[in-house]
């Protein structure tokens, strides 16, 4: 398997776009994709005709040919590397900057989440002053 | 085998409904010697999921909620779980085995039942009445709500009076009034949620910091579990905790529980003698460990009860602030909770605007999840989407069950399987609840909502499975916890509820918990 096959299968997965980077340029660990889902590179290759024949066809060409393994008799093997590719792309600091993110885990700084304004208050008034709704 | 000094009491399972009522009895009775076995140990909470680098990792993997999944991780899981055959059940149990129990890594969304709850067969025909009633478990609610550090507001209609909640409501976010607005334009009833997260610091514990994923377990310990709260009075007022202690069997002699037989951390087998045994390990955990008992009682196991849910996801154009905040605690509207028999089903629906999960699970879930569409899908939900759950009274049924399997699993118990089939009635109310979620959606403003109309991996609320009732024939308790086939064998958990509401249980689990154990002392005095 060549560097250029799998990385066209990544990017094909998970291509770039406007906001987005492509696998290959997320920081993806392309090798390790390759050498833990080796089978379903092969059975991409072969389902191409090579994989020459893969990384010369057009985008859409290529998302057809993955869609039909997605739906075929290998689709447990390609919905792992799916699984794969999606864990490392979303947790790439690339992405999650990209979608206007930050960066690293949750704690200790936590986030910032906005009290209610007071017109929020104002309207809960309405609820408060209904009669009991409870049995 | 080795046989340790009796003790008065011993309780199985360091959950909420054991921590509750090991405290309480503790404290009332304080010279009895109490031990509690926990089959799981304790975590550490600095070095929970959200502090970590790989903690989005973490949902599908060690940290998943689903033990089933835990199991299958290649990190091995903080939590000491077993197998559960749920081939056959609509919804796929939840659950942490650990000291804290599902705590650890719940919501804390933390509503109680309604009073009517309490009443469904005197109200509307269906269900079962509970022992007793609201008014008699809402004392224990109080303390339960003091000793856990409830964040919300008082005055609500959907309820009969509660004191000034402990701590103010969370912040509502943008994500909160936009749901709101929704409500409001509709005239339809909301109020924030009652949380067992502080909004500020309480009882030693520090204010929540917004982080969001609760359901990785709290660093900060502002999100109660109970072995931040109750374990540590109780260990304080001299209850001895042995965790990696996993009980095999309760022993029981001529209609008595004369004690457990566990197997400790070392694997060595242990005989522990009580004057009492209290079983707590959950609507699945305890029937099990009954079962295998031996203990005789017809409706064991039977009527398990999650909660039927659905949920909805709406996307606006505005960009709202899901993925932050408390992950269960927004809003909720108790206007179709109780009975209209225009509706063709009895009892209600909750609606629960929820907060969002993190990045990485937003993007597993998409349909497709790869290729370009999935890109424009996660532009569109990322930061602009809100869900709501649509949470049904699930009532209970005689053929919704846990039974044993024929093989013996790791832990030295016979396996667990459930049984469980969505019932036509859970249905017509949860497509009732799914059209009204929409109508407020779009009177929010949604530009696009996903409706899911069968949520399955939300089964947190084990319930039913020991019920109480007067009837040994269809209950397995009494209205104290006794067991009507050997009275000094107790349950203190959510197995009990004779019926579930549509809300939340960790409420009333811990009430429950609080009153059993005041029902023992008396006993005891």
């Amino acid at each position: 398997m060549t560097q250029d096959f799998s990385t066209a299968v990544l990017d094909t997965l998970l291509p770039g776009d406007a906001v987005l980077p492509a696998a290959s340029r997320s920081g993806i660990d392309a090798a390790g994709c390759l050498s833990a889902h080796a089978s379903v590179f092969q059975a991409i290759a072969a389902a191409a005709g090579g994989e020459a024949a893969f990384i010369a066809k057009s985008a859409e060409a290529r998302t057809e040919l993955l869609r039909k393994i997605d739906l075929g008799p290998d689709a447990p093997i390609f919905k792992a590397l799916v699984a794969s590719a999606i864990y490392d792309y979303y947790t790439s600091d690339a992405v999650v900057s990209a979608l206007g993110w930050r960066q690293g885990p949750p704690q200790p700084s936590g986030h910032k989440v906005v009290e209610a304004d007071e017109a929020t208050w104002q309207r809960l008034d309405r609820v408060k002053g209904r009669p009991r709704l409870w049995r | 085998m080795i046989r340790r000094e009796p003790v008065d009491v011993v309780v199985v399972g360091a959950g909420f409904g054991g921590a509750a009522f090991t405290w309480r009895l503790t404290t009332r009775v304080p010279e009895l010697r109490i031990v509690c076995l926990e089959r799981g140990g304790w975590v550490d909470h600095a070095t929970m999921p959200p502090a970590g680098a790989d903690w989005q990792r973490a949902t599908l993997g060690d940290w998943a909620t689903y033990p089933n999944l835990r199991l299958k991780s290649k990190n091995p899981a903080p939590s000491a779980d077993y197998p559960i055959d749920d081939e056959n059940s609509a919804f796929k149990p939840l659950m942490w085995n650990g000291v804290g129990g599902s705590t650890i890594n719940w919501a804390a969304h933390f509503p109680r039942l309604h009073p009517s709850d309490f009443r469904t067969r005197t109200l509307d025909g269906v269900g079962d009445d509970w022992p007793f009633d609201y008014f008699d478990l809402e004392p224990y609610y109080e303390e339960n709500d003091a000793m856990v550090g409830v964040s919300g507001l008082a005055g609500d209609p959907a309820y009969p009076p509660k004191p000034a909640r402990p701590m103010p409501p969370l912040p509502l976010g943008r994500l909160g009034m936009v749901a709101a607005r929704g409500f409001d334009k509709l005239g339809w009833h909301w109020w924030p949620v009652d949380a067992a997260v502080n909004s500020r610091a309480h009882g030693g514990r520090a204010g929540c910091n917004h982080c969001g994923p609760c359901l990785l377990g709290c660093p900060t310990k502002a999100k109660c579990s109970v072995d931040t709260t109750y374990w540590p009075k109780a260990l304080a007022a001299g209850v001895e905790l042995r965790t990696h202690a996993i009980v095999q069997q309760v022993d029981i002699e001529g209609g008595r529980a004369t004690g457990v037989r566990y197997r400790d951390h070392d694997g060595r087998d242990v005989i522990q003698p009580a004057s009492y045994v209290v079983v707590a390990g959950n609507g699945i955990g305890t029937p099990r460990l009954l079962m295998a008992s031996g203990l005789s009682s017809p409706a064991l196991g039977r009527n398990l009860m999650f909660h039927s849910a659905s949920y909805l996801r709406a996307m606006f154009e505005e960009e709202l602030d899901g993925p932050v905040g408390p992950v269960g605690c927004a809003l909720y509207s108790h206007e179709f909770y109780e009975t209209d028999d225009s509706r063709g089903f009895k009892r209600g629906i909750h609606l629960q605007v929820t907060r969002e999960n993190a990045l990485l699970s937003q993007a597993t879930r998409l349909e497709p999840n790869w290729g370009a569409e999935a890109h424009r899908l996660l532009r569109e939900e990322f930061r602009h989407s809100m869900t709501v759950l649509v949470m049904g009274e699930d009532l209970p049924e005689d053929h919704n069950r846990v039974t044993l399997t024929d093989k013996i699993e790791a832990d030295g118990l016979p396996g667990v399987k459930l049984d469980y089939t969505l019932s036509e009635h859970s249905r017509k109310s949860l497509d009732f609840g799914i059209a009204r979620a929409q109508e407020v959606l779009r009177a929010a403003g949604a530009h696009r909502i996903q409706t899911i109309p069968l949520a399955a991996v939300t089964g947190w609320h084990l319930l039913g499975t020991a019920r109480m009732g007067t009837d040994p024939a269809t209950s397995v308790t009494d209205g104290r916890g006794r067991c009507h086939a050997a009275p000094n064998l107790l349950v203190a958990d959510g197995s009990l509820f004779p019926t579930v509401g549509a809300v939340n249980p960790g409420s009333t689990i811990g009430a429950l918990g609080l009153k059993i154990a005041d029902d023992l002392a008396v006993e005891l005095a």
